[in-house]
């Protein structure tokens, strides 16, 4: 009896206090960090909408779980319903769930075309060359001729500083091994492969200061290859540029 | 040895036959129990070692936990050990090859070898009312090469630099360059020839088992009669026959690369460490993306081999200690078909940010998406079997219920990862680490367990304790959702896998209270192990005699003695009827056997 | 089931369960104590004196702590002049080494403004609990956990009331002139540094031996990337560019995550490491000079080496004037001072095409074995390949000055700044120096691993083709090819 209570007490906590921890996760900073780029805003309604279906089928699923073990492992002599099953049955939650996935993976492909599809790219020439290396980031900039890889070039590191509300396009790259340019406030993320120079785009729209972090796995200092995206405004984005500038033809005299 | 072989004549494997030799030789010890080639001691074996590796396993996690809560801080016992001048605390790049190590030891050398390898092995034969397995010597050899596997994989850890330790997944040139990591030096030299020797060692067992389904199966045995755990272990052995070679290719081509000189995966002129690859004599033109698509190729579909098994063993002990048919058996069947014929042409998911062609991505999305569909009929139709029931709580049973509850939630947080542009977020965060590890922890281990608990008394002729059982499984269900379903959370606010040291950051400090509370679950769900360790070895010894079908089952296995003597089945027998047939109004008792005696 | 089993399980189960919520509240594991070592090379000189071993230990620690308490110890004049080197505002008296003016030291305060804004608002709106959720360095929330612990026990009541205004002065106080004691500034280095740079700052932590280059030994004082026109021990800003920027390509990163006052910080403690490893050695050859160590030595050491590290008058290598225009005629100048052996000499090393393979970069022992030329820490160094354009310390026409200007400390890279012909005319005289800079970073030009390939890629993008297929690596940066076609 005893057992049976138990057992059914332990599959009711599962969805009870699974949904429980979700609801509450965000009180505890336990939840997605704030979006602040175009597509965030797509790729979180896509995520609440699975997280919508994926919690009507997790609570339905384990409350039928624990009342049938409750329901069902009462003391009784009688023997079972005896069944081989129900093709009716089987129909619907063959159906109901396809129709269901068949749906959500619509819903997925705009998003994804706008974040990875060439015809979503904006036009003209990047914003900078990220190089990725290990366990450092290092952005370039096209310097005041406006082309790449020219003696002028100007490069930071660790700070990556672009303009708001304008789409940002750069190319990624890494000097050894695969690493990864993810900035979880503007839900990206994209490996930078040895060999490959992948061009990225996004375009934030708060100033502010975000954490740029190497989500692949890329040696023994992979927890340390940290870099922030800083977005400005426009003035400030040229400010900076001039900043950078004047930075690079420094002669010593002022420090 | 050559005697045992006499049992199973090529032309007479024929279905249909089941001999009953009684010319036993007397086999001496390491015959009987060493280079046996009885399926029940390869069985018993493989279980054996995947549960000592489980403990291995098991304290690489929890040394891989205790960084994770308290980073740089005195590790017990280990940081001694290693790092008496850092304060005892476990240096990064120890850090990377514990997970490295923790990853494959769980899948390559436990998770594999009990699923595939033990209740393969073991249950095959016995279940299709067979003497033995198709080639009792390969399926010996196919033990034997496990065990090299294991020991060049651990040896990893001697090697100069320590062991492997770019990830299970050993992406290149992390993994091919020597000069780029510690673990590359020559521990992942070790590692891939551990790799290789297991995936032979797979394969071996994959034909057998193939071999043998097709063509041992006892008279009556039609296909649509075999119980669930077959057709899973069928599907998985398929899985294996198609995917392994690729592997196999693909880490002696890494091999190569690191130990030729070769250029597969490594692009040109990559600087590491001073070192120019070409300068130390790699060749170049490489693209890492290649191993990407290989390793997955095979490594993707092996979550299915890890999980398949396990959904056969949970609706066999659901049918028998719920008395009560499998509601949808072919549905069932169907729908485990369908992963597999799906789990190929599903492994770009896991390079959705790799660069790959972003027009693959939508392809492999949609793939993904819809392999949530089998697995959903699946839960259905355990759903379906609880309904109307008579469920006995044993402890197979819990942990088989346990199985269901925990598949459900990996199996929806999957969609997630499905998903491209969700993906983007998740992808290598603690999300992902929490839906492998509740479908392969929360479900494979829970099914094995289950199994375990079911199928001791045909191993040993004796029960395994129920108080103790039970305690155990209590414990084990808290705490596996103490410690993954949290992970969600961790993976929810951003933060990354594999990193030696979570607070580097200053936005991931505020889960290092959420850390600790994992990592104390994980040491209690280690430490309460050891109601199960003591149960087993009591259990094997002490425990309760019992006969020939303790549970009151129908299935083949349980027509045999307990423990089932040489040769299988001491009368001829032939199938009569499908394998679920509990609460059948034929007979008086609730369960009617699938078998029955037929030599009079 | 029976209900003892229940029973039991329950039971047990319970159990887990309280000891997993106390257990987890309170526990904080520490990491072990440790202790400074002597270097192997004074080790190696002192292998049979045990006992002056102990005596240099013993004076080290007298002068500067242990890893868990670093110090400088205040001598009796500095404490009757009111200096104490151990609090970094020490400087803003009229005495002292001038390594913190007031602007700095302004700045390093407007920075931690910036860093705490959040913490700062909740000081302002009286939320003071929810300080300590915000993100602050480990230090400062030590600090802040004392100012509450100082709160709580009625530190700030004055008449038996609260003082708000008085807490709140002290709470801005707190996080705005935030600077870690060299205590906390050993605790980060223990998080941050060690595992690389070693305990005693011997270069020697357990993942040093999987690096190339290795991490700087402190100990001997010389640090290969200063902007000085000799070889001085560096300045702090010198130390913390390293910090901040990192030793690009190497396995040194840029610490940027972490704010100016920890970074300046642990600069402190690198300081004190450098200084103790030259006070160690110096008492060595004191003791093998003289066979005995006196109070004396340890004092006057410990005062000179002070005085080293912390002389305001260094040389810093500047340009006064404008950078001249890197024009085709400076540059195809460049290329003769590079490659005239009474010049520039660079190609001896760096090789006729900038490949960082001058015959000069190998040299034969006395077995006939050819092998890389050594730096002053003994191991191989590789002359940069300049074709890459990549610069461990930066890439910036200053920058590039400075390396030829002074060279590069610790190795056979020469300084030819100051260098004079046989004349006794400068070696490099009006804008030489800048032809050689520009030529050495036109090598790099379009030619630092990416070249022409991104943007075929970039293109293919807008023209359509698939980048997958355009992904094959340059072919230019292997190594024999180039260069030579960008020798003008």
């Amino acid at each position: 009896m005893l057992t049976r209570l138990f057992t059914a007490l332990l599959l009711l906590a599962v969805p009870v206090l699974g949904v429980y921890t979700f609801v509450t996760a965000a009180d505890h900073g336990w939840w997605m960090q704030p979006e602040v780029s175009t597509f965030g805003q797509d790729v979180d309604f896509l995520f609440y909408l699975i997280l919508g279906m994926v919690t009507f089928f997790f609570v339905l699923t384990e409350m039928l779980l624990f009342w049938f073990v409750w329901r069902y492992s009462k003391k009784d002599s009688s023997k079972a319903v005896y069944t081989h099953g129900s093709h009716k049955l089987e129909m619907l939650w063959t159906a109901v769930p396809a129709g269901l996935l068949v749906l959500i993976a619509f819903f997925q492909m705009s998003t994804w075309a706008e974040m990875r599809f060439k015809g979503s790219f904006p036009e003209g020439e990047p914003f900078a060359h990220v190089w990725a290396s290990q366990f450092d980031w290092r952005f370039q900039y096209p310097g005041a001729d406006g082309e790449f890889g020219t003696m002028d070039d100007l490069e930071s590191p660790y700070e990556f500083v672009v303009p708001v509300n304008q789409p940002v396009k750069f190319v990624l790259h890494s000097r050894d091994v695969i690493h990864s340019f993810s900035v979880p406030a503007f839900r990206l993320k994209q490996d930078a492969m040895p060999g490959l120079a992948i061009p990225v785009w996004f375009q934030a729209e708060e100033i502010g200061e975000y954490d740029l972090v190497c989500m692949e796995l890329c040696g023994w200092g992979h927890y340390k290859m940290a870099g922030k995206v800083r977005v400005v405004s426009e003035e400030d984005y040229r400010a900076y540029m001039a900043g950078l500038q004047s930075e690079f033809m420094n002669t010593g005299m002022e420090g | 040895m050559s005697s045992t072989a006499t049992t199973i004549q090529p032309g007479e494997g024929a279905p249909g036959t089941v001999h009953v030799h009684h010319d036993h030789h007397e086999l001496n010890f390491v015959q009987k129990y060493v280079f046996s080639v009885d399926h029940k001691v390869i069985g018993i074996q493989f279980m054996l070692v995947g549960l000592v590796m489980f403990v291995v396993g098991g304290l690489l996690a929890m040394a891989i936990r205790w960084q994770l809560a308290w980073p740089g801080t005195e590790m017990p016992v280990l940081g001694q050990l290693l790092y008496p001048e850092t304060g005892k605390a476990i240096s990064p790049e120890f850090y990377t090859s514990l997970f490295t190590m923790h990853g494959t030891v769980m899948i390559f050398f436990v998770i594999i070898p009990l699923l595939t390898g033990a209740f393969g092995n073991y249950l095959i034969p016995l279940m299709i009312g067979a003497p033995d397995m198709a080639f009792p010597k390969l399926n010996m050899l196919g033990f034997w090469f496990m065990i090299p596997g294991l020991i060049l994989a651990c040896m990893s850890f001697t090697a100069e630099g320590g062991a492997a330790s770019s990830g299970w997944t050993a992406y290149p040139p992390l993994s091919t360059l020597a000069q780029s990591n510690p673990g590359s030096r020559g521990g992942q030299t070790f590692w891939l020839m551990g790799l290789t020797f297991s995936g032979v060692s797979s394969m071996m067992g994959a034909v057998n088992y193939v071999t043998t389904i097709a063509k041992m199966r006892a008279p009556g045995m039609t296909l649509m009669r075999m119980p669930l755990t077959i057709w899973a272990l069928l599907i998985a052995a398929i899985l294996q026959l198609f995917a392994l070679p690729v592997l196999t290719a693909a880490s002696f081509m890494q091999l190569s690369d690191r130990v030729l000189h070769t250029g597969f995966f490594t692009p040109t002129n990559l600087v590491i460490n001073q070192v120019n690859s070409e300068a130390a004599g790699a060749a170049a033109g490489g693209q890492p993306l290649l191993w990407q698509h290989l390793f997955w190729f095979y490594s993707h579909p092996a979550v299915y081999i890890m999980v398949l098994p396990a959904m056969g063993l949970a609706s066999d002990i659901i049918a028998v200690h719920a008395r009560k048919p499998i509601f949808g058996y072919k549905p069932m069947v169907y729908s485990m078909s369908a992963i597999a014929g799906l789990g190929f042409i599903v492994w770009g998911h896991h390079m959705f940010a790799s660069g790959m062609n972003p027009a693959m991505g939508m392809t492999f999305m949609v793939a993904t998406i819809m392999i949530a569909l089998p697995s959903a009929v699946k839960v259905f139709n355990w759903l379906g079997t609880l309904w109307g029931a008579r469920i006995q709580l044993t402890t197979p049973m819990l942990n088989a219920v346990g199985f269901v509850s925990m598949f459900i939630i990996g199996g929806l947080s999957g969609i997630w990862m499905a998903a491209t542009p969700v993906d983007i977020y998740i992808h290598d965060t603690y999300i992902v680490v929490a839906h492998f590890h509740y479908v392969v922890f929360g479900g494979s281990v829970f099914a094995i367990f289950a199994g375990i608990y079911h199928w001791f008394p045909k191993m040993f002729g004796r029960l395994m304790n129920e108080t103790l059982g039970k305690i155990h499984f209590v414990g084990t269900f808290v705490f596996t959702n103490c410690v993954f379903y949290m992970m969600h959370q961790l993976g929810l606010a951003g933060l990354m896998r594999r990193t030696a040291d979570p607070y580097a950051y200053e936005v991931f400090h505020h889960l290092k209270p959420l850390n600790q509370f994992i990592s104390i679950s994980a040491f209690c769900l280690f430490a309460w192990q050891i109601f199960f360790v003591v149960n087993f070895f009591h259990s094997m010894f002490w425990g309760k005699r019992v006969g020939r079908n303790p549970w009151r089952a129908t299935t083949l296995e349980w027509t045999a003695p307990s423990p089932p003597g040489h040769g299988n089945f001491d009368y001829q027998i032939e199938v009569k009827r499908g394998p679920y047939e509990y609460a059948s109004a034929e007979v008086d008792e609730d369960f009617h056997m699938q078998a029955e005696r037929v030599d009079g | 089931m029976d209900l003892t089993t229940c029973r039991r399980s329950s039971a047990a189960l319970l159990a887990g369960a309280a000891l997993l919520l106390t257990s987890g509240c309170d526990f904080e594991p520490h990491a072990a104590d440790r202790e400074y070592a002597l270097s192997e090379n004074n080790l190696g000189e002192l292998a049979d004196a045990p006992d002056v071993q102990a005596t240099i230990l013993g004076a080290l620690e007298m002068l500067y702590g242990t890893p868990q308490e670093p110090k400088f110890m205040v001598t009796s004049d500095w404490r009757s002049d009111g200096y104490n080197p151990n609090w970094p505002t020490y400087p803003k008296g009229e005495d002292g080494g001038g390594d913190f003016t007031d602007e700095q030291l302004d700045a390093l305060y407007a920075d931690n403004t910036a860093r705490h804004a959040e913490a700062l608002a909740l000081v302002e709106a009286g939320d003071y609990d929810a300080v300590a959720d915000t993100y602050l360095p480990q230090a400062l929330v030590q600090n802040w956990k004392r100012l509450m612990e100082d709160k709580a026990a009625g530190q700030f009541d004055t008449d038996g009331k609260f003082d708000e205004a008085a807490f709140k002065d002290e709470a801005r106080r707190t996080l705005v002139e935030f600077y870690p004691t060299l205590r906390q500034s050993a605790d980060f280095y223990r998080r941050e540094c060690l595992h690389c740079h070693g305990n005693s700052g011997g270069g020697d932590g357990p993942t040093a031996r999987f690096l190339s280059p290795l991490p700087r030994d402190y100990r001997k004082g010389v640090f290969k990337f200063t902007a000085l026109a000799d070889k001085a021990t560096p300045r702090r800003e010198d130390l913390f560019r390293i910090v901040a920027e990192g030793v690009y390509t190497t396995a040194m990163p840029s610490f940027r995550r972490f704010g100016d006052a920890e970074l300046n910080g642990v600069t402190d403690y690198v300081r004190l490491l450098a200084m103790r490893g030259e006070v160690e050695t110096r008492l060595t050859y004191a003791f093998l000079d003289a066979e005995s160590i006196t109070p004396d030595d340890v004092s006057e050491s410990y005062l000179d080496v002070w005085a080293k590290w912390t002389d305001p008058n260094k040389e810093v290598i500047t340009f006064d004037g404008e950078i001249p225009a890197p024009t085709p005629e400076l540059i195809a100048r460049g290329r003769e001072l590079f490659m005239d052996p009474a010049k520039g000499n660079c190609f001896s090393c760096h090789g006729e095409q900038g490949l960082g393979n001058g015959a000069s970069a190998w040299e034969t022992d006395s077995d006939g074995v050819k092998h890389r030329i050594k730096d002053d820490w003994g191991h191989d160094i590789i002359p940069r390949n300049l074709v890459r354009g990549v610069f461990r310390f930066g890439r910036k026409p200053i920058d590039i000055y400075r390396r030829i200007y002074a060279g590069i400390n610790g190795t056979p890279m020469p300084g030819l700044g100051k260098s004079t012909d046989a004349n006794g005319d400068p070696l490099l005289p009006g804008d030489d120096m800048w032809a050689l800079v520009h030529y050495v970073r036109s090598l790099g030009e379009k030619e630092d691993g990416f070249g022409l390939d991104a943007f075929s890629v970039v293109e293919a993008m807008d023209g359509g083709v698939d980048p997958l297929q355009h992904g094959a690596p340059h072919e230019g940066a292997n190594d024999e090819h180039h260069g030579g076609a960008q020798a003008h």
